[in-house]
Formats: structure tokens, sequence, C-alpha cells
């Protein structure tokens, strides 16, 4: 039976202050499952973002509780949210935001500064097909070499949970679809949780949990017995770790 | 990886930090250096006056002081030593143009006051020894082993010369006409009472005190060894304290003049020199400082907001904050580290030498050593404190936000609630004004440093042209309006006192023109400041009568008549003494022994001379006799022998004595009771050599002026860059050319420059005034400026906003549209 690893209790999250108050994420319950791929679809204001970012422990919710692993993340101060991040998470970002003055190795060994332990960096950076660019700058690099090495970033944490917001959003479609099938094996191979924020109702075929959010509600829960593989050309040699 | 980034950062945005760096030196360079030179000469001065146990307490008595006197003198307590000394003020060198020595005849183990023996041997008790002025050797390249001749009173003496030596008591010698010591007309010389035993017998009519060691520091035993010498003096035991001021005026005291060290111009100027340099020690590099910071905050400004995706991007990756924080300090650390050590290592070894050549030519000191003071480490402390605080408050702003609000784009402040720009007449603006208006408001604190800085600048300019105009104003208010004459003759003041005087009155009135005569003294003067409180000083008197080659002015420049029933004063004597014309101050002159009463009829301004001018009439009528020691004239007299006409040497000499009117005669040698010539054209080219040392401060001035500006208006006009960059490259895509965005800053930075300029000038005059009223107690420059030195400097300021708003039409050329624009979401 699979462990229960986020389970979002009654969460609220308003931004502004009174009378200017706006609800962005409105009594919102759900649960994921360790190894589990989940898409949260909505369209854009629908709060999805926002609640990722509590799941990633950049936002604290108004109200609610979120439990992560058996722990209330809403009660832990700056400093235990910073070690949450570096040891559970792994956030991949639509903009990559990877640091411009360091390269590509540098970029992903950042990681060892945060946290003990992870994978071996030029092992992920093979891993994401990126090993003949390793001293290249990312002014360097295309949009979906960049997405790569923001995921040889994460990965090289191993974190349990990784999250992605709109992690294909600025790639085209064939970048995309392998940035896609990536995540997903690195979810069926490693066992990883993966959680995607997108507004590409394609990706719902991909998933085992797809999340329907609108308003800043839920709208929509459902689960996918079968999960597709996502097909893609030049997709990465099955993970070597 | 953090450290490789740190390096990275700092060689993207090398420009601003090699500013800081540059900055953080320059402050920490004249804080270490003028700290160095002050306390380098504070401390050579206290171990000159160690080593020499120089006195604390001279008195003269021209009747001469008993055995008793010392005897009792030495009773008192924390005095360590007292002696007994012969000086003769009056005694000439015969074979070097008669130039005046002070002769001390002192006991050859003498103890208080002693010499430094340069070159030959110490004092000792032979017979036929005298030990000469070692910088008046030096011009006359007299040697140790050479026979010298003394006059005194008539008579010559010739002795060997033992040995060339200094000493503290002629620290500075000028004479009441001059503010540079001239080594070539005048030196000081030590004898034995031994070798001048045929002279002076046993006599003295000097005596020298020293203190304790540890109670020379002590203010409290000071006032407590004046009150009993003063006492013991006047009226044997009796406590000074049950003495009222009455009583010890119109007693006839056992001295003539009682004088401390603070009565002695040398040790006064030294020390006043002293608190000049830490004045500039601290003044300059504060400015300095305060650019370093507003460097470090725009650079941080500026990488922050440019990092903070970045810094968002760390957070969400789980990089503590504190590590974040120690990351972006160091930026705020290195580079006002570094600058600091290399300012500090500089400046004892370089900057303080830039100053003893000038020191040099007015002072007489054994060494010239520099000494960094521990407060140094002062300024190094509050720099790189300061680069960290402004770091930390900056990184501050954006990891208050959480992760999730850093990594995206910052949103603009909504400014559209201001008043002014709701109002009819912003809504009646033109698109520049307006626009130029709302950045006003946006970036109030980056107006506010522009204005400062230029504020700075002219304000610098100002008191650098205006010190100058200053000392230029003094050649032709000293030597144009004041002395009418162009030479001055030292009379013998033994033949003067004789009925031969007439008949030396005669013969210079035959060969001369316009010659007038004065008597020349020193004087002590006390004035009450409330009851039971007065102020001493010793200053310069003047005597004559009808004098014309001398003319006074008052503050407003117009000529003040000759006092009749009282007395002149010139401005700054009156200031250091709290009177004012109408008052009642009581003088004494030396040699003498009781006050007289005076009023103060006028107050002059004089430059370069400070004194007292009486009439010979009301001298005369309060007791003293007048005996001529000086004849001016307004001929110009060349000495016989070119080559000891010390004016042909000196070109600008030459220059001036071209402009010199009056007629030119020949020195004639058959006047016995002339002793010396002094021009005017010398006196002059004296000052102009103290006129081209002081230079050097305006070029501070002025220099530190411009990189003030420079430096301000690079930093605070690139942050406004990057602060408007997608404003201007909308500007662009819009259609604007490159040159009207250009004119929109221009504008700005004009309106702020016109603003700058307005609050600067106050404090341009007010450093000016600060600048000439530490200039010492024997000068008193009118501050005066030139228009043209206004223009000149509001030219200046304004070009140098021009230039560095032309240096960025190349910057805005650079500005990316599409990068520019592009948005994360």
């Amino acid at each position: 039976m699979m462990k229960k690893l986020v389970n979002f209790v009654d969460v609220i999250k308003d931004f502004g202050t009174f009378p200017n108050v706006q609800r962005v994420v409105d009594g919102v319950n759900f649960s994921i499952y360790e190894g589990e791929f989940v898409v949260i679809l909505g369209a854009s204001g629908a709060g999805k973002s926002t609640v990722l970012n509590m799941l990633g422990g950049m936002e604290k919710p108004s109200y609610g509780d979120i439990y992560v692993d058996d722990i209330n993340i809403c009660e832990l101060n700056d400093n235990k949210l910073a070690e949450y991040r570096a040891e559970k998470i792994g956030y991949i970002f639509q903009s990559y935001n990877l640091i411009p003055s360091l390269n590509v190795y540098e970029n992903v060994n950042i990681s060892k500064e945060i946290v003990k332990g992870g994978f071996n960096t030029d092992d992920v950076i093979e891993l994401v097909g990126l090993k003949n660019h390793k001293h290249k700058f990312p002014s360097q690099l295309s949009g979906g070499q960049q997405q790569r090495v923001a995921i040889a970033r994460v990965l090289s944490k191993n974190p349990d949970i990784i999250l992605g917001d709109e992690p294909t959003g600025a790639l085209d479609t064939d970048t995309g679809i392998m940035v896609m099938a990536l995540l997903q094996q690195l979810c069926w191979q490693l066992g990883k949780t993966i959680v995607i924020v997108t507004h590409n109702p394609e990706y719902v075929n991909y998933a085992d949990r797809v999340i329907y959010m609108k308003n800043g509600m839920i709208e929509k829960h459902m689960l996918n017995d079968n999960p597709m593989q996502v097909q893609a050309e030049n997709i990465i040699s099955p993970l070597p770790i | 990886m953090l450290f490789r980034k740190f390096l990275r950062d700092l060689w993207h945005n090398k420009i601003q930090f090699i500013s800081i760096f540059i900055m953080a030196a320059l402050s920490t360079y004249i804080f270490a250096g003028m700290g160095s030179l002050y306390n380098g000469l504070d401390r050579e001065l206290q171990e000159y006056y160690k080593k020499t146990n120089y006195a604390q307490y001279k008195l003269y008595n021209g009747q001469g002081f008993e055995s008793e006197d010392i005897r009792s003198l030495s009773d008192i307590e924390h005095i360590d030593k007292v002696e007994k000394r012969y000086i003769i003020d009056s005694a000439v060198a015969t074979d070097y143009d008669n130039s005046a020595i002070e002769l001390n005849i002192v006991e050859s183990d003498y103890k208080v006051s002693q010499c430094i023996v340069v070159k030959g041997s110490n004092i000792d008790n032979s017979k036929d020894a005298i030990w000469i002025d070692y910088r008046y050797a030096k011009e006359k390249h007299i040697k140790v082993g050479d026979r010298f001749t003394i006059g005194i009173e008539g008579n010559k003496f010739e002795k060997e010369v033992k040995g060339l030596v200094i000493n503290p008591e002629y620290i500075y010698q000028v004479n009441a006409d001059n503010i540079i010591p001239n080594h070539d007309d005048m030196g000081f010389a030590f004898s034995t009472y031994d070798s001048f035993e045929d002279v002076v017998l046993d006599k003295a009519n000097a005596v020298v005190i020293s203190m304790d060691y540890l109670e020379k520091n002590d203010k409290d035993a000071k006032n407590k060894v004046s009150s009993n010498i003063i006492s013991k003096l006047n009226n044997g035991n009796v406590a000074y304290s049950e003495l009222t001021e009455e009583d010890i005026e119109q007693s006839t005291s056992n001295y003539d003049i009682f004088s401390t060290r603070d009565d002695v111009a040398g040790h006064v100027m030294f020390n006043q020199a002293i608190e000049q340099y830490r004045a500039i020690g601290i003044v300059f590099p504060l400015a300095f400082l305060a650019v370093t910071v507003l460097t470090m905050l725009t650079t941080m400004t500026r990488l922050v907001d440019k990092q903070r995706i970045e810094i968002g991007t760390l957070g969400t990756l789980g990089l503590k904050k504190d590590k974040i924080y120690r990351h972006y300090i160091s930026f705020g650390f290195f580079p006002a580290f570094i600058g600091c050590l290399v300012g500090m290592i500089a400046a004892p070894f370089t900057l303080p030498y830039t100053f003893y050549g000038t020191l040099d030519t007015l002072y007489t000191m054994e060494e010239w050593k520099p000494a960094l003071p521990y407060s140094s480490c002062i300024i190094v402390v509050l720099c790189i404190g300061l680069c960290m605080g402004v770091t930390y408050i900056t990184i501050r702003k954006v990891l208050k936000e959480t992760p999730a609000q850093a990594i995206k784009p910052k949103v603009s402040e909504e400014i559209n609630d201001s008043k002014l720009l709701q109002s009819d007449m912003a809504n009646n603006m033109n698109f520049a004004l307006k626009w130029n208006l709302i950045d006003l408001i946006k970036g109030k604190v980056r107006a506010i440093m522009t204005v400062v800085g230029m504020a700075g600048c002219i304000g610098l300019l100002i008191a650098g042209f205006g010190f100058r105009d200053s000392l230029n104003q003094v050649v032709i208010d000293q030597y144009d309006r004041i002395f009418q004459y162009n030479t001055k003759m030292a009379l013998d003041s033994t033949i003067m006192a004789t009925e031969k005087s007439q008949e030396v009155k005669k013969d210079i009135n035959d060969t001369y023109t316009n010659v007038e005569y004065m008597y020349e003294g020193k004087v002590e003067i006390r004035s009450e400041i409330s009851s039971n409180q007065y102020k001493r000083k010793i200053s310069n008197l003047t005597v004559g009568s009808n004098i014309k080659n001398i003319k006074y002015y008052n503050e407003e420049g117009k000529s003040i008549s000759m006092p009749t029933n009282g007395v002149n004063l010139s401005r700054k004597l009156a200031k250091s003494l709290g009177v004012d014309e109408g008052d009642t101050i009581k003088i004494k002159l030396f040699g003498t022994k009781e006050y007289k009463n005076v009023n103060v009829e006028k107050i002059y301004v004089s430059p370069v001379t400070q004194g007292m001018f009486i009439s010979e009439e009301l001298f005369e009528n309060i007791g003293y006799t007048f005996i001529a020691n000086y004849a001016t004239t307004t001929d110009v007299i060349v000495h016989e022998d070119l080559s000891k006409n010390i004016d042909s040497k000196n070109s600008e000499n030459k220059k001036i004595r071209q402009n010199v009117s009056g007629k030119t005669k020949k020195y004639s040698k058959d006047i016995d009771g002339i002793v010396k010539i002094i021009t005017k054209s010398k006196l002059q080219s004296d000052y102009e050599v103290t006129k081209k040392t002081l230079d050097s401060i305006s070029l501070i001035l002025m220099a530190s002026a411009i990189l003030l500006a420079v430096v301000v208006l690079y930093n605070l006009n690139m942050l406004s860059l990057y602060e408007k960059q997608n404003e201007f490259a909308l500007f662009k895509v819009l259609g604007f050319k490159d040159s009207r965005i250009r004119n929109l800053l221009l504008r700005q930075t004009l309106l702020l420059v016109v603003v700058g300029v307005l609050v600067g000038i106050p404090f341009g005059l007010g450093l000016l005034y600060i600048i000439l009223n530490t200039m010492g107690d024997s000068v008193d420059m009118l501050m005066t400026i030139k228009p043209l030195s206004y223009y000149i400097s509001l030219v200046l300021t304004c070009g140098i906003s021009i230039i560095m708003n032309l240096c960025f039409v190349f910057n805005i050329k650079k500005i990316n549209m599409v990068s520019s624009l592009k948005n994360v979401e």
C-alpha cells in the first residue's frame, strides 16, 4: 500500500490586506501518495501555482494545514522551511532560473552546498544528456537544455517530491514532451513523487492523479489507473542511477 | 560555487567595485596619512621638549635676578630646575651683514632648554667658544672650527664655533614683519658665562624654569606653579590666591616679563598646525567615506535587484537566509577591506612627507617622522562596517519576501496618489517635465544625493578658488595698501639712545626720501573679560607720529587715522583679547615693570602682521621713552655689493622689484646708525613662497570637488539608468530617439545641479571661512572671492554634469529592446 505523502487540509490563502483582500485558494483539501505523478490543471488565476508554492514551502497558507510526510509544514519556522526545501523538495520553474554566472556543472553542483548526499553531479548531468555542455553558461544553451540543467539541479539533491510550475511553458512542443518524458521516468523508475502545474490538458493522460482547479477551489479530482507513457523522440536513455 | 559566483559578480561589476575600492582607499589614506602626520608632529614635538628639557617658564628682568630669587623659585612644588641666563637679543653677526643674533649665555652644565648638537661638540666650559644656530650656519656656510665675530653694543667678540645646534626655544624664529623665518637674516647662538665673563660677569637677566615631567601635562599643577612663581616674585611668601588682580598689576614686581610656553609663537603655531591637520584629517576622509557608502549603496541596490530571482531561486533550493546574507555581505566587505588595507599601508610612508617640505621652511625640528595613530583603525572599522551595513539593508529587502515572491519580477510602486501629480499644474505639464517630476518623486533619495554631491562639488570649488583669491589679496592689502614704504632700516638702538641719534637722523633724511621713524618692540597686554577674569597676550608694538608710510584700514576697507588718545589694535589681536573699540586694556612694555591703562581707539585689519599701534605722544605721556629703532623710506635701497643683494637672486623678486615705485638708491655704508636694510620686495617675495606652499590646499579642495562630482554622478546615473532600463527600452520601441531620451535625463540633472548650486554656495563660503580662521594667530586674511571664481566654479560644476550625462548616451544606445522588455509572466 502506497504511503500518503502529502495532505492538504482546508487550506486557504489570501493575498493583500483589509479591505483589499483577495482569496486565491479557498478551502482546498487533497492528498498525494508517494510515487504518484500528479498534474494540477486549471486556467490562469485558478490558484494552482499558489498551491504548488505552499507545498514547496515557499508560501504559508493563511488558514489550514499542509502535512508532508506527517509533518505540518505550516508550523515550521524559516530555517526549518529552508531545511524542508533543501531535503524534501525539488522545484522546476517555467523560466528555468539558472544562475547566469555559473556554468552547467556549477549550477547543478550548487546543490552540494545545500544538502549532503544526493546524486553525483557528473552522473545527473550525463543523465539529462548534457555531458558535452558541462562548461557552458546558461546564455550559451537553448531553452530545452536550460530546463534539463534545472532538472539535473533538482535531481542532484535526490528530493522526495519534485514540483514543476509550468516546466514546459517556455519550450516548444517536442522539447516539452522530452522534458515530460524525463519527469515521468524519474517517477516511474526512481519512485519520485512529481507534481506538475500546467494549463495544458494533454498532460492529464500521463498523470496518476489529476486535480482540476477553478477560482481557487478544487473542481474535480481524478485518479488515472492507466497513465500513458510519454512518447518522446530523443528521449534520454534509461536512467543509469 | 557561491564563492565562484561572488568572484564572477565582482568582475561583471568591476567598475563599480573599483570605485568603491578607490574611495575606501582614499578615505583611509587621508585619515591614516593625516593621522600619521599630526600624531608624528605631536610625538616629535613632545620628544624634542623632553630631550631638551624645554622650559615651561621664562622670566626676564632688565635689572637682573638675584641668587636669592633663583633659590626661592627652586623651592616651589612641581618645579624641577631653575637656571639663570643672560640673553642679549640685540647682538649682530658683524661678518654677515650684521644679521640679528639672539645670544644666550648659560652655565656650562645647564640643564633647561638644552641645545641639540647637530655638528660639533656639546656646550662645555671652553673659554673661547660659541655654538651657532644650525639653520643660520647653513645659510652662511659657517662650519665647526670657524671663527665667528659677534657684535654687542658696539663691541666685537671673536669666538671659535664649537658646534652647530638647534633649540626648542627657536622652533619658529621671525621678526615683526614676516611670517616666514629667514635663516639668512637672523639666528641665535649659545655660549657660556666662562666665554663671556668679561661682558656679563655673573649676571642673569633671565630665568628659565622646567617642571617635573608628569606635572607638565597637569593643568592644575601648572596653574599652581604659575601662581606661586608670581607670588614669590611679588610679595615673597604671600599666597597668590590672596592677591587681587589690582595688587598684581600695581605692585612693582620683580620681573619685567613672565612668559610661558603658550606665549611662545613657535610653540603655539606648531600646535595650531597640528590641530589644523587633525581637522583636515577628519573632514576630508568623512566626505570620501560618504561617497564610498553611497557608491556601495547604489551598486548593491542594482546588483540585488538584478539578482532578485537568483536570490529567490537559492531560497527555493533550500539555501538558508544566513548563507545568502553572508554571500551578499561579502560584496560589502571585500572591496572596502582591500581598499582600506591599501590606504592604511601606503599612507604613513607617503602623505606626511608631502607636508614636511613646507613645515621645514617654517619650523626647525630635530626630526620629521610620521607616526600612525591607533585611532586610524576607526576609519577602517567605519568604512567596512557601513559598507556591510548598507549591503545588509539592501539584501534584507529581498529576503524579507517569501521565496515565491522573490522569484517573481519586482512590481513597481504605484504613486498615483501623489497630490502634486493629480493637480491641474501637473496635468498641464509637457511630457518631459511631467516624466521628470514623476521620476524625482519615485527616486527621492537619488535626487537628494545628486543635490548633495553637486553642493559638495561647487562648495569645494568656491572654497578652493576663494582661498587662492584670499591669498592673492594679501599681496594687494599688505604690500600695496598697508605698506606704503619700500624699504625699512633697522637702527642701532644703542646709538639712537644717545645724542648721536640726531646726526644719524640728519644723514638718513639727507640721503633718502619720505623718511619716518618708529619704535618697534614687544608688549604684554591684559584685558578684563569679566570680574577677576583676565586674558593675557604678548604682542608686537609700533610707536610713531604722523606715520604715512604705513596706512591702516578697517574691516570695511576704509582708511583709519593714526590713534591720538588710545591705541589701534589689529583685528586678530583684539579678538584674542576679547576687546572692541572703546574698551580699556592694560599694557606693559618689555623691560618695564608697570602696567598702563589705554583705550582701544580703532581696530584695523592686517593680513600678515598682528599687533598694536600707539602714537609717540601718548607713548611718552604714559611714561615711556621713545627711542626710534626703525626708519622707513619710500626709496628702494639696494646693496652696493650686488652679490649681497638677495633681491636679485630670485627671479620672483626681480619681477616684484620691477613693479615697485620710488627711487632706487645705493645703500650707503657711511651712516653708522643703520644696522640692516629690509626691502618690501623681499618681504613680499617671502610671502610668495608661503603662498606657493599654501596653494596646495586650494588644489586639494579643487581636486576633491571634481572627484566627488564625477564619482557621485557616475554612480547615481548608472543607478538611474538601471532602474529605467525597461522604460527607456519602451521609449525606443515607441520611436524615441536616443538623443531625446538623453535630453530627458539632462534636464533632470541640470535641475538638480541648480538646486545643488544654491545649497553649495553658502557651504563653500562657510568652509572658506573655517579654513581662513584656522591659519594661526599671526595671520588674518580677509575672505575674498572674485566674481570670476564664482563663474569658474559654476561652469566647472555644470560642465562635469553635462559631460557625465553625455557619457550615458553610449549606455542608452546599448539598451537591448528585446531582452529588456522580456517578462517572466
